[in-house]
């Protein structure tokens, strides 16, 4: 979902004659989109809210009208509460992490200057375009506790690291350093954001006096508040849906090697795909996603209500 | 109210099925269909012996097949391709494609969902009773009439497992079963005698402490490894040799909530905990740089970092070939009185329900596990095996006419002692395999039987709480399942 700027409420306007004309041109010139839409999203999300009520069998291809019991099963379900838990840990520690570091690392790149900028943008976006499951069984490697380099590297300062893979209270922290790894393209939109606020306005603050801190906490924050708005927002909705390097990790390939984890490793979309693929529940996976549809548009609305206080869009 | 779903769950599954798990098959489940993992491709020639039973190339078939869960131009594995030009040879007018991955749940019900199914499907015979109970396969009961198939010629455990209410839905594959196998030398080091009773759980316990070198996160030396860490057959298999069952017989009853089973679980998470804690042990474990590739060289006996475990008998295979001079010593799982008991598991071969070519699947599966058929891909293995100089430590099928073949006339392991003890302890637990009950909620329960052995093993809960919240859990799903 994209941020937008709160438009001012605007007096209607007719459409003109030429404009009445153009519907049709425009509405085939969307139309590959708008077919796109309907038959791959409107129609399945329909589908899956009617599936949600019933107890389809994608085996049988037989599902009967069972009302809202899918929904009190989510209730009673441990692995629902378990799952959504495991979610809301790695979003909640995860999203403010890659804001703060999205920022140091785009601060950083936007003082690179020369032949090395390209680069190093380069270098930082390379881990987005890596295959998920590439990163899950690399970060499998990474993340050993007796051999992994990243244990190997804390054991410089003398610390011991915790085993990521298989100390349930540590795997989810071991998926959000993986995770940590790929925000090359947050990187890319703060940098974008901090190419855009204007030199003479740090030049301003610093004939007021500001230090770096100041100018970054007045100038940079407030002029790149958007951006920061729309990364909060689409990191937040991609947590709630973690899925493709998890379940490599600790339901793919691996499972069997590692243990102690699976439940750690429970999150909501992987608990939802494995009822709806390998346990063959397709109403009750349906209603797991409606619920995460809901909890994901709460999120987002209250994020954009409070934008409203902090988020400055230029123009305004 | 009954509603068909068909046209929009095929969208629906098309678009997910990208986004789903990797269909390859695993390293495992590879070396499991052909643990030699043999480097040069199979010739394709099937010079096999006549067997008095299990003829094929009796029915009319022909026209096209579509076969799920089985690779032939993908693959290097010897047995499976020489299967494959076997019954080519006999049904010439038969034109099996192949899915060319392994059994793949999603990927299946993606290709259920086409408007072109598969006709055959090769799936674990742990799994098969979710699509039994879906009704999504065929029984076999007319086709095993119209070839003439004797089936007795077939393991009974792996009958057992591909049958359901007394109706046949499948022909056996591999038959794979598990033995302790031990490093000799380094048991011989640390003052163990490698004849260890593997009945007397104490024994098990004392030698697991006197074999094990270091503690925690200095571990250098796993002692004894009892794999019920994320293996579910491994763990019903100390449940069995304890005198319990994880599921009753007709699969629909959950028994986690037994003494039996809780002994079991307390005893195996005591041998890990003696290493240091599950994390430390499985870090260890799980590391190739500590503890060497398991399916490769170096592995844990090259590097003397594992003494003994249980293991499936293909991975003698896998040794012979990355470790041909380590001396193992290979014993029977035994029972707490002594018996040799093993689990047994591998995959079937079943036909899909709503075949177009009934016929032509009915013959490719009863070819592909003809006596006739495993001796053309054993000696095609044993020649590759003379050429590369390794032992040939024979197949393991799930028919017991051509494994006496085999095993009796072809596997020869006079120069490798090792090797020929080892093949004989298999053979001795082959005769004492149990067949794990399918139940019509199989994966679900497998996995609620794994959390709760996770969980007693890291200490979240202990075993008793552990096991009586996945009982209850697991006859829930059971009874949602069960049709």
């Amino acid at each position: 979902m994209t941020a937008q700027p709160v438009v001012q409420r605007r007096r209607f306007r007719r459409w003109t004659t030429y404009e009445r004309q153009m519907i049709p041109w425009v509405l085939l010139f969307l139309s590959p989109w708008i077919v796109g839409l309907i038959v791959f999203t409107v129609i399945p999300m329909g589908w899956s809210l009617w599936l949600s009520f019933t107890d389809y069998d994608p085996l049988t291809d037989v599902g009967n009208f069972i009302g809202v019991e899918n929904y009190l099963t989510m209730v009673r379900d441990p692995r629902v509460s378990l799952s959504l838990l495991n979610t809301f840990y790695f979003t909640i520690l995860y999203v403010p992490l890659s804001m703060a570091l999205g920022i140091f690392l785009a601060t950083m790149l936007n003082g690179v200057g020369g032949r090395w900028a390209g680069f190093f943008r380069t270098a930082f976006y390379l881990p987005n375009l890596t295959p998920a499951v590439a990163v899950g069984t690399l970060f499998l490697l990474i993340l050993n506790g007796q051999s992994g380099i990243l244990n190997q590297f804390v054991s410089t300062f003398g610390i011991n690291g915790p085993s990521w893979l298989n100390d349930p209270a540590w795997v989810k922290n071991g998926i959000v350093i993986m995770m940590l790894w790929s925000i090359g393209g947050s990187v890319i939109i703060l940098f974008a954001a901090l190419r855009n606020v204007p030199a003479e306005l740090y030049e301003a603050a610093r004939i007021d006096g500001a230090g770096r801190w100041q100018q970054f906490m007045n100038v940079t924050v407030p002029m790149i508040s958007g951006a920061l708005f729309f990364v909060v927002v689409i990191n937040t909705i991609a947590s709630l849906q973690l899925f493709s390097e998890v379940y490599t990790m600790f339901y793919g390939t691996q499972q069997g090697m590692s243990s102690g984890s699976e439940r750690a490793a429970l999150f909501y979309v992987i608990y939802l795909f494995r009822n709806a693929f390998e346990f063959f529940e397709m109403g009750y996976a349906s209603a797991l996603a409606w619920v995460l549809f809901v909890v994901i548009l709460i999120i987002t609305v209250i994020q954009i209500r409070l934008s409203r206080r902090f988020v400055y869009y230029e123009g305004e | 109210m009954n509603r068909r779903f068909s046209p929009v769950l095929a969208a629906l599954l098309f678009l997910l099925a990208a986004c789903g798990p990797n269909a390859e098959q695993s390293v495992e489940e590879s070396a499991a269909s052909d643990p030699s993992t043999p480097a040069t491709p199979a010739t394709g020639e099937s010079a096999a012996p006549s067997s008095s039973d299990g003829e094929t190339g009796t029915l009319d078939a022909s026209g096209d097949l579509f076969v799920y869960g089985f690779s032939y131009d993908s693959t290097d594995d010897v047995v499976a391709r020489s299967r494959v030009d076997y019954t080519a040879e006999q049904y010439p007018d038969l034109s099996p494609t192949f899915s060319e991955s392994g059994f793949e749940a999603t990927g299946f019900l993606t290709a259920l969902q086409s408007d072109d199914p598969p006709d055959v499907v090769r799936i674990s015979r742990n799994d098969i009773g979710t699509y039994v109970a879906s009704g999504r396969l065929q029984p076999l009961d007319d086709c095993i009439g119209r070839s003439g198939v004797d089936t007795s010629i077939y393991r009974e455990a792996a009958m057992q497992q591909l049958t359901s209410e007394g109706t046949l839905y499948g022909l056996p594959d591999f038959f794979d079963t598990a033995v302790w196998m031990a490093a000799t030398a380094e048991l011989e080091e640390d003052g163990v005698d490698p004849e260890i009773d593997w009945s007397d759980w104490d024994a098990i316990a004392a030698a697991n402490e006197q074999l094990l070198t270091g503690q925690g996160s200095d571990l250098e030396e796993i002692g004894i490894d009892p794999k019920v860490a994320g293996d579910y057959s491994f763990f019903s298999l100390w449940v069995y040799a304890n005198g319990g069952q994880l599921l009753s017989d007709n699969g629909l009853e959950s028994l986690l909530d037994t003494p039996e089973v809780l002994e079991a679980l307390e005893f195996t998470k005591g041998l890990i905990e003696a290493h240091g804690t599950t994390s430390e042990f499985l870090d260890f474990r799980n590391s190739v740089e500590l503890n060497g590739d398991f399916f490769g060289s170096p592995n844990q006996f090259d590097l003397g970092t594992e003494a003994a475990f249980p293991m499936q008998q293909w991975y003698l295979n896998v040794a012979a070939e990355n470790s041909a001079d380590t001396e193992l010593t290979v014993s029977p799982f035994l029972t707490r009185d002594g018996e040799p008991i093993t689990f047994q598991d591998g995959q079937g071969w079943a036909i899909v329900e709503g075949s177009d070519n009934p016929e032509g699947a009915c013959a490719f599966i009863t070819s592909m596990v003809a006596t006739d058929a495993w001796v053309a891909a054993a000696e095609t293995r044993q020649a590759q095996r003379e050429d590369e100089g390794l032992p040939f430590t024979g197949v393991y099928s799930g028919n017991s006419e051509a494994d006496e073949i085999i095993f009796g006339e072809m596997v020869d392991l006079s120069e490798f002692p090792t090797f020929d003890a080892a093949v004989q302890a298999v053979l001795e637990a082959q005769e004492n395999a149990y067949a794990i009950p399918t139940s019509p909620a199989s994966e679900e329960f497998r996995q609620i039987v794994l959390d709760a052995v996770d969980q007693a093993l890291t200490g979240a809960a202990s075993p008793e709480e552990a096991l009586q919240a996945a009982d209850q859990e697991a006859q829930d799903a059971i009874d949602s399942a069960a049709p």
